[in-house]
C-alpha cells in the first residue's frame, strides 16, 4: 500500500498556483526525495499532507487517511523548514511537551527522549534552554523531535540545513537506520547531492508539477554516454559512427557518443581500431542527478525566461555549501 | 485533557521565562505588603457607643430582611453604665418610648412596641416613590421635575394597630434589639436581658455585646505602620476596609494587574503563530483551533493564578489586621479574570489578524482605555443629568447607547464593588448605598461581556483555521 498517495493535487495561494496537478505515490519503507528549485512547491506539498495548509482541489492521502486527520498525525513525524523552537524550552522539556501532545506516557517519554537526544548527539545539552543552541544543534533537535515518538512516516524539510559536513553524514546514517526500522522517510531538498546520496527514489518538482520520478539509478542512468579523445591529429569518423546508428556530438577536444538501448560502445571502439585510430581517453560520462535536474529545468524553461535556468544553476552550485 | 494540560504547562513555561512575571509577582507582593501595613484600631466605647446607639431608631422592617429602612418617631436609645472588656462591651440600653417625644408624629400607642411590631411585619408596606436625586445627594438645586426623580424604595410608617402593638412580647422586643446590633454594627453575638421595668415608657436592657468594638459597624482609627492616618472619626470599619478593597485592590491594583497582563500575554499568540513555530505544533495531533483556544485558556489560567495570589493575599492580611474575613471580597478574583478574558480575547483577534505582538498590545490597551472612557463619561453625564447642568440629552443618550452595546467593562467594576460592599458594610449602610447607587444588571453586564468574548474568539478561530500556514 502506498504510504503517501497524492493525485491531481492543486494548491492556490490566492492567484498563485503553488501546486498545479501533482500525482505521486510513495511506498512504505523507503527514503523518498523530493527535489526542486526554491518555490517549486515542495514544502507546500508536505504541509498539505500534514494538514497545516488546506488543499484547493485533488486528493492527498496519508497512511490511507485523508491528509491532515488528527489521528494520522500521531503516526507521523515532521521537521519543518525554518523551524523556530520556542526558546523558553530546553531540548528535553520541548520533547516532553511534544510527547504529551502525541499522547505518550511519562516513562515512554523519558526513555525515548534520552535515546533520541543521544542519537542526534545532544544528550549533553538536553537540559539547556533552546535559545542557547547553535543553528546546527537546533537542526539536530528538530530531527530528534521528528522521530522520537516512533512514527511510521517521517517528513523532513531540508534536514541538513545548517548542519556541518560531519553532521550531514551522521544524519544520512541516521536516516538509513530509521529506514531499516521499517519507516518511510520523505525528504525535501534542493541539495541534489544529498538526495542522490540518501534517497531510494526521487521525484523532481518544477513550478508546482512533478516532472520526473524514479530511482536515483534510473534517473541517472537514462542515457549511456561516452566521451572519446583520440590521439592528436586523428580525425573522428563521425559520419561512419552515425551510420552505425549512434548519436554523436563533438566539441573542441572530445567526441560524445550516446548509446541507444541494445547498443554497445564496443562497436564504436572496434571501428576505431579497425581504422587504426589511436585512443587517448575513453570515459563513461554517467549523468549526475544534477545534470538530469538541469536538463529537466532547461527543458521546462525552454522558450520562457532564461532567468529560471540561472537560478537552477545557482541552486545546483550550492550543493557543497 | 492531557493535551490541554500539556499546552497549559507550555504557556506557563513561556510566561515565567521572561522577567515580566517577576515584576508581576513583585507588584502582587508589594500590594499585599502595603495592605498589611494598614492597621485598624477601634475607637473608645464611651463616646462612640453613646453616639451610634441613637441610630437604633432606624430599623429594617421584615425582621431585617426588607430592602427598605424605616423609623418610628418617639423612641430614644441611650447607653449607660458602659464597661469595656477588650472588644466586648457591657452596658445598659435604655429605651425611652414616649408618644410625645421626638420630632415626627409619634404613634399614640407605645412607639417602641409599634416599632417592634412594624419590624416584625412580613409584608411590610414599602413602595417606590419618586425622590429628587439631587436631594439625596445633599444638593439643594434639585427641583421636582420628573426627569430628576429617581425610583427609591421607601418604607412607609408602619401600619400597626393598637392590638398588634399591645401583643408584642418581651421576647420579641429582645429579638428586635439583638437584630439592631446586626443591622447597625454587624455584631451577631449579643446577650440581651430585660431589667425589671423601673417606670412606664422606659425599657432597660442589660446588654453584653461580644466583639462589638471589632465589628464592621464600629468606628475605627486607621494607621499605616505606626503613623496614625485617620483618628477620632465615625468611619465604620467595614467602610474603611471596603475603600481599601475597592480602590486599592480592585481599582488601582486591578488596573495595573490587567495592564501588565495584557502586555505579558500579548506576546503569547503572536509567538505561537510565528512561521516555523506554528508548523511544529500544528503537525502534532492537535487541532489548529483547539491549540489557539487552549493557548488562550492558558493565558487566562495564568492570570487567574496571579489575581488569586494577589486578592487572596490581600484578603488574608485584611482578615488578620481587621478581623473581617468575609469571603465576598474574593469575588474580585473572577471579576478580574472576566475583565482580562475580554481583553485577552480582543488581543487574540488582533494577534491572529496581524501576527504582531506590538499591534496586539497597543490596540488592546487602546481598547481598554476606550471602554473605560465610555464608562467614565457616562458616569459624569449621569451626575450632570442629576444636577441638571445644561441640556445633555443627546450626548447622554449617545453614551448610554454606547455603554449598552459595548462590553460592560466599567459596569463589571460596579457590580464587583457592590458584591464586595455586601461583604463589608452593615445591613443599614447597604440599604443607604442601594438608595444612592443604581447597580447595573447582572444579566446585561455578564451576558454582553460573554457575548463579546465568544465573538472575539470565534472570529480569531475562524481566521486562524482558514489561514494557510
Ligand atoms: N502561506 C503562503 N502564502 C502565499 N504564498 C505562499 C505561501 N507559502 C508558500 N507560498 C508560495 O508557494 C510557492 C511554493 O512554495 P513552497 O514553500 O512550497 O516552495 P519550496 O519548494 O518549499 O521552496 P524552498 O526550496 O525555497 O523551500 C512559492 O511561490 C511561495 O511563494
Ligand atoms: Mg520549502
Amino acid at each position: 500500500m502506498a504510504v503517501i498517495d497524492v493525485s491531481n493535487l492543486q494548491k492556490d495561494y490566492g492567484s498563485l498556483q503553488a501546486l498545479k496537478s501533482v500525482t505521486l505515490q510513495v511506498d512504505s519503507g523507503q527514503i523518498y526525495g523530493l527535489l526542486g528549485q526554491n518555490g517549486a512547491g515542495k514544502s507546500t506539498m508536505i504541509k498539505i499532507l500534514l494538514g497545516i495548509v488546506r488543499l484547493t482541489s485533488g486528493e492527498a492521502n496519508l497512511l490511507g487517511f485523508p491528509a491532515g486527520t488528527i489521528e494520522v498525525r500521531k503516526r507521523v513525524g515532521y521537521l519543518p523548514e525554518d523551524h523556530a523552537f520556542p526558546g523558553y524550552h530546553t531540548g528535553e522539556s520541548l520533547l516532553h511537551f511534544y510527547g504529551e501532545l502525541y499522547g505518550m506516557n511519562r516513562p515512554d517519554r523519558v526513555k525515548r527522549i534520552a535515546e533520541s537526544l543521544d542519537i542526534v548527539g545532544l544528550s549533553k545539552r538536553g537540559s539547556s534552554k533552546i535559545k542557547t543552541y547553535s543553528k546546527g544543534m537546533k537542526q539536530r533537535l528538530g530531527i530528534a523531535q521528528s522521530f522520537f515518538h516512533d512514527p511510521e512516516v517521517i517528513f523532513l524539510d531540508e534536514p541538513t540545513d545548517g548542519v556541518d559536513p560531519v553532521g550531514r553524514k551522521e544524519i544520512r546514517e541516521l536516516l538509513a537506520t530509521l529506514k531499516d526500522e521499517g519507516r518511510t522517510i520523505f525528504v525535501n531538498s534542493h541539495l541534489l547531492q544529498e538526495i542522490e546520496l540518501m534517497c531510494d527514489r526521487v521525484a523532481i518538482m518544477h513550478k508546482g508539477e512533478i516532472v520526473r520520478t524514479g530511482t536515483v539509478a534510473e534517473l541517472t542512468k537514462t542515457v549511456e554516454r561516452f566521451s572519446i579523445t583520440l590521439a592528436p591529429g586523428a580525425d573522428f569518423p563521425v559520419a561512419e559512427v552515425k551510420a552505425l546508428g549512434f548519436k554523436v556530438e563533438r566539441d573542441d577536444e572530445e567526441t560524445h557518443v550516446e548509446l541507444k538501448p541494445g547498443q554497445s560502445i564496443d562497436t564504436v571502439l572496434d571501428l576505431l581500431s579497425s581504422k587504426n585510430l589511436r585512443l587517448r581517453n575513453v570515459r563513461e560520462s554517467k549523468q549526475t542527478l544534477e545534470d538530469i535536474f538541469m536538463d529537466l529545468v532547461e527543458q521546462a524553461e525552454r522558450g520562457s525566461t532564461k532567468r529560471g535556468v540561472r537560478v537552477a544553476r545557482a541552486v545546483g552550485a550550492r550543493r557543497d555549501d | 485533557m492531557r493535551t490541554f494540560l500539556a499546552i497549559l504547562r507550555d504557556s506557563f513555561r513561556e510566561a515565567v521565562d521572561g522577567f515580566v512575571i517577576y515584576i508581576m509577582l513583585i507588584l502582587s507582593l508589594l500590594t499585599i505588603a502595603f495592605v498589611a501595613c494598614i492597621g485598624y484600631q477601634p475607637v473608645d466605647a464611651e463616646g462612640h457607643l453613646s453616639k451610634s446607639i441613637k441610630n437604633f431608631a432606624v430599623f429594617i422592617p421584615d425582621k431585617g430582611e426588607s430592602t427598605a429602612i424605616s423609623a418610628v418617631p418617639g423612641v430614644n436609645y441611650e447607653a449607660t453604665a458602659i464597661k469595656v472588656n477588650g472588644k466586648d462591651v457591657l452596658f445598659d440600653l435604655e429605651v425611652t418610648s414616649k408618644s410625645d417625644f421626638g420630632l415626627g408624629k409619634a404613634p399614640a400607642i407605645d412607639p417602641f412596641r409599634t416599632a417592634v411590631a412594624g419590624w416584625l411585619k412580613k409584608a411590610y408596606k414599602s413602595e417606590k416613590r419618586k425622590i429628587p436625586a439631587a436631594v439625596l445627594r445633599g444638593g439643594n438645586k434639585g427641583n421636582t421635575s420628573d426627569s430628576t426623580l429617581r425610583d427609591l424604595e421607601v418604607a412607609l410608617a408602619p401600619d400597626v394597630s393598637a392590638e398588634e402593638a399591645a401583643a408584642i412580647t418581651d421576647e420579641q422586643m429582645v429579638e428586635f434589639i439583638k437584630n439592631q446590633f446586626v443591622a447597625h454594627y454587624g455584631c451577631g453575638d449579643v446577650k440581651v436581658r430585660r431589667r425589671s421595668n423601673p417606670d412606664a415608657g422606659k425599657y432597660v436592657y442589660e446588654v453584653e455585646a461580644i466583639n462589638l468594638r471589632g465589628s464592621r459597624g464600629w468606628a475605627h482609627d486607621v494607621s499605616f505602620l505606626h503613623w496614625n492616618i485617620i483618628t477620632n472619626n465615625d468611619l465604620p470599619l467595614g467602610l474603611v476596609v471596603h475603600v481599601i478593597e475597592d480602590t486599592i485592590v480592585n481599582g488601582i491594583g486591578g488596573g495595573i494587574l490587567l495592564l501588565i497582563s495584557v502586555i505579558l500575554t500579548s506576546f503569547f499568540i503572536p509567538n505561537m503563530l510565528r512561521k516555523g513555530t506554528l508548523d511544529l505544533v500544528v503537525s502534532k495531533p492537535v487541532g489548529k483551533v483547539q491549540y489557539l483556544l487552549y493557548k488562550y485558556l492558558g493565558g487566562l489560567i495564568f492570570i487567574t493564578l496571579v489575581s488569586a495570589i494577589t486578592v487572596g493575599g490581600v484578603w488574608f492580611v485584611i482578615g488578620i489586621r481587621s478581623g473581617m474575613w468575609d469571603p465576598r471580597f474574593l469575588i474580585t478574583i473572577p471579576a478580574l479574570v472576566l475583565s482580562f478574558a475580554l481583553l485577552y480575547a480582543f488581543s487574540t483577534v488582533i494577534a491572529v489578524l496581524t501576527r504582531s505582538a506590538i499591534a496586539a498590545m497597543l490596540l488592546t490597551i487602546a481598547f481598554t482605555f476606550g471602554l473605560w472612557l465610555v464608562g467614565y463619561i457616562k458616569k459624569q453625564l449621569d451626575v450632570a443629568k442629576v444636577m441638571e447642568e445644561g441640556n445633555l440629552d443627546t450626548v447622554s443618550s449617545i453614551f448610554d447607547g454606547l455603554n449598552n452595546v459595548l462590553p460592560r467593562y466599567k459596569d463589571l467594576d460596579k457590580l464587583t464593588s457592590k458584591v464586595t460592599s455586601e461583604g463589608a458594610y452593615t445591613p443599614i449602610l447597604l440599604r443607604f448605598q442601594d438608595m444612592l447607587i443604581e447597580p447595573p444588571s447582572y444579566v446585561g453586564v455578564l451576558g454582553i461581556t460573554f457575548l463579546y468574548i465568544v465573538a472575539f474568539l470565534g472570529l480569531a478561530s475562524w481566521r486562524h483555521s482558514t489561514r494557510d500556514g
